[in-house]
């Protein structure tokens, strides 16, 4: 039964050292809970992390690669509108659409300007700087997109009302969360002890009106979208 | 004997300032193409990746009933006559070719070609535009070439064709008959911040401001033919038949029998200027004012310059999201020799569309005048006229769109009794068109 026994043991010594539980962080203001798919939550632990989750959950166990982001340029709109990377990671930016894109920022984190031709995928950007990176298209005005990046190895996007965050060792943090239409985009800051709860809520100061992006005008066949 | 010298003098000095100004256009255009094609050598150059083109094809039947098309020497207004009645035309063949030189960066060339009339194949628009990242609340575009300055609102289609119907109304037609910009534009739009961070529902306020030349004969063709509704746009070197007048045929110095308009006759630079508020899928208002200023007793070729300036209104309002009303407003004037010739315009449309899925309707009224204010003996270039249009189209995605348009014209000409004919005149068109886009 125990072909294993160092395994075994390494397992239980880490979970002496740290006690990992699941937690459900979801967004409420006087009781009711508010709705803001996309927004970005992030924990920043006050207190030294065991190396095993210093690694990105998401990149390849043992990889020396940076992982890496998506965001598509797909029928004249960014895809997703709102996203987070870890900082460190490439951001690849690939045109779907059979028309030219010109993708810039002029965001402090990361300064850009990037021509993406018909159905092209440049050279990934890598991320060196954390903070909020706003993105927009110099051909195709109302294309804008958000990119949160954070130094942490905890972070992920509200769905519907909450997020879940699978294995996180206990102890203090920094709970940040942003949205655009949260804040007036700025990031909301608390603490929060991590003690094994199942459930935190985030008190907003406001309720949230969270707008859904843009929508690209309708392509029309007769109309000169450069008019 | 001196003052033979000092004319001369002055006659070299201004073909010189003219041979200057004509290649002045050029060399804008090469230099930035040429600074901007070596700073991107190092990431290659692939040009099926920068090319890319668009159009249509437009195939037409129409039954006409009124006087011959001016485009034959006639006095009606329309493009098409009854000469055309009945018979498949092909009525345009659209194409515009893009090519990147860099991200923001791009040569744009437009062409109509119309195999049914005379002068065949039309470069309507070739320009050098650059439009710089923006910074701030600032984005800008440059246009440096040939190109229409962007003050239709009906005409915002692609190739600079109407969205909401064949024909254009009377002040789109003039533009596409005789108003051209050949020189530079700069046009800066301000997003006035909102209290939201984000900027879709900000308003914008627009400017525009260009200097050109070669469009000095512009008037000559609204002076001396008039108001018209049609969807024929002049081009580079564009040679539209003129059908002389007595007055203008006894001056001393005859205007060719054709006009010419993009032509420079007295190299003074002309200038328009705009300003305009609007906010996406709400509305827009814009007014521009244009001065050619053309030295009126200029005349070169067989071609007058004509001083024209003009005021001009446009907006758009959206009652319902798919529910617009449109319209343009122009008023001005024109001269020629000092007051030899010497007219107001004045030209007015109101219009609605409505789009329902794949189709739209769209109904236009107007009304166009041309106040005679000269002397001039046999030279009256009095009208008035209304005309209404109503179109009908649906969409079959992917690239068709097919039309069916009724225009009616009445128009009062007093040159109409110079050629025995009544200055009243009816002028009735059913269009049924297919249009290919690509």
């Amino acid at each position: 039964m125990f072909r294993t026994p160092g395994l075994v043991l390494f397992v239980l010594c880490l979970s002496t050292v740290s006690r990992v539980a699941a937690l459900d962080i979801s967004l409420q203001h006087k009781g009711k809970a508010q709705h803001a798919p996309g927004a970005v939550v992030w924990l920043e632990a006050k207190f030294s992390l065991p190396d095993h989750s210093l690694r990105d959950n998401k990149s390849p166990a043992g990889s020396e690669q940076p992982p890496v982001k998506v965001i598509e340029q797909k029928n004249r709109q960014f895809d997703p509108y709102i996203s987070v990377a870890r900082l460190g990671s490439n951001i690849q930016f690939p045109n779907r659409d059979n028309t030219a894109h010109h993708v810039y920022s002029f965001s402090k984190p990361l300064s850009f300007e990037l021509p993406l031709y018909k159905k092209r995928t440049p050279a990934p950007i890598q991320v060196e700087n954390p903070g909020l990176i706003a993105l927009g298209c110099n051909i195709h005005d109302w294309m804008i997109a958000y990119l949160v990046v954070v130094d942490s190895p905890f972070y992920g996007q509200i769905e519907k009302d909450s997020v879940n965050f699978k294995e996180l060792p206990h102890g203090h943090y920094t709970l940040k969360l942003w949205h655009p239409d949260i804040n007036n985009g700025q990031a909301l800051t608390s603490d929060l002890d991590f003690q094994g709860q199942t459930k935190h809520n985030i008190a907003l100061p406001k309720e949230v009106n969270a707008r859904a992006q843009i929508a690209a005008p309708q392509e029309r066949l007769d109309e000169d979208e450069d008019y | 004997m001196q003052e033979v010298e000092e004319q001369q003098n002055k006659n070299k000095a201004t073909t010189l300032t003219r041979k200057v100004l004509r290649h002045a256009i050029i060399f804008p255009v090469l230099l930035c193409s040429a600074n901007a094609f070596s700073k991107d050598s190092e990431n290659g150059f692939d040009l099926s990746q920068r090319i890319s083109s668009k159009g249509y094809v437009d195939l037409r039947l129409q039954h006409f009933e009124g006087n011959n098309s001016w485009l034959d020497s006639g006095t009606g207004h329309s493009r098409f006559d009854s000469s055309h009645n009945g018979r498949p035309l092909l009525a345009d063949f659209a194409a515009e070719i893009k090519m990147d030189i860099k991200a923001g960066s791009q040569i744009v060339t437009q062409i109509h070609a119309y195999p049914e009339q005379t002068s065949g194949v039309e470069v309507t628009e070739l320009y050098w535009q650059y439009r710089p990242l923006r910074t701030g609340k600032v984005r800008s575009r440059w246009r440096v070439g040939l190109f229409y300055p962007k003050l239709s609102i009906e005409n915002r289609g692609i190739l600079w064709s109407s969205v909401y119907g064949l024909n254009y109304s009377a002040i789109n037609s003039w533009l596409a008959e005789e108003l051209r910009t050949v020189g530079v534009e700069g046009h800066w739009r301000w997003s006035i911040a909102g209290p939201s961070a984000d900027s879709r529902h900000k308003l914008n306020a627009t400017i525009n401001v260009a200097i050109f030349g070669f469009n000095d004969p512009t008037g000559a063709i609204l002076s001396w033919k008039g108001w018209s509704n049609h969807d024929r746009q002049s081009g580079l070197g564009t040679s539209l038949p003129f059908y002389p007048l007595p007055g203008v045929a006894a001056a001393e110095n005859p205007q060719a029998k054709h006009y010419q308009p993009f032509r420079e006759i007295d190299d003074r630079p002309g200038f328009y200027a705009s300003f305009g508020l609007s906010r996406r899928q709400q509305f827009k208002a814009e007014i521009y004012y244009y001065d050619n200023q053309a030295e009126d007793t200029a005349f070169h070729d067989g071609q007058y310059a004509w001083r024209t300036r003009f005021i001009h209104l446009g907006g758009h309002y959206f009652l319902q999201p798919n529910v617009e009303l449109y319209g343009q407003y122009i008023k001005g004037d024109t001269s020629m020799g000092r007051g030899f010739v010497l007219n107001d315009f004045e030209s007015a449309f109101v219009g609605i569309s409505k789009r329902i899925g794949p189709h739209r309707i769209s109904a236009r009224f107007e009304r166009s005048t041309v106040k005679d204010l000269d002397n001039t003996p046999m030279d009256n270039n009095n009208e008035t006229g209304n005309s209404a249009n109503i179109n009908y189209s649906y969409y079959l995605a992917p690239h068709w769109k097919f039309s069916a348009e009724y225009q009616q014209r009445r128009s009062r000409q007093a040159r109409r009794h110079y050629r025995g004919e009544r200055a009243y005149a009816k002028e009735d068109q059913l269009s049924l068109s297919a249009r290919y886009y690509f």
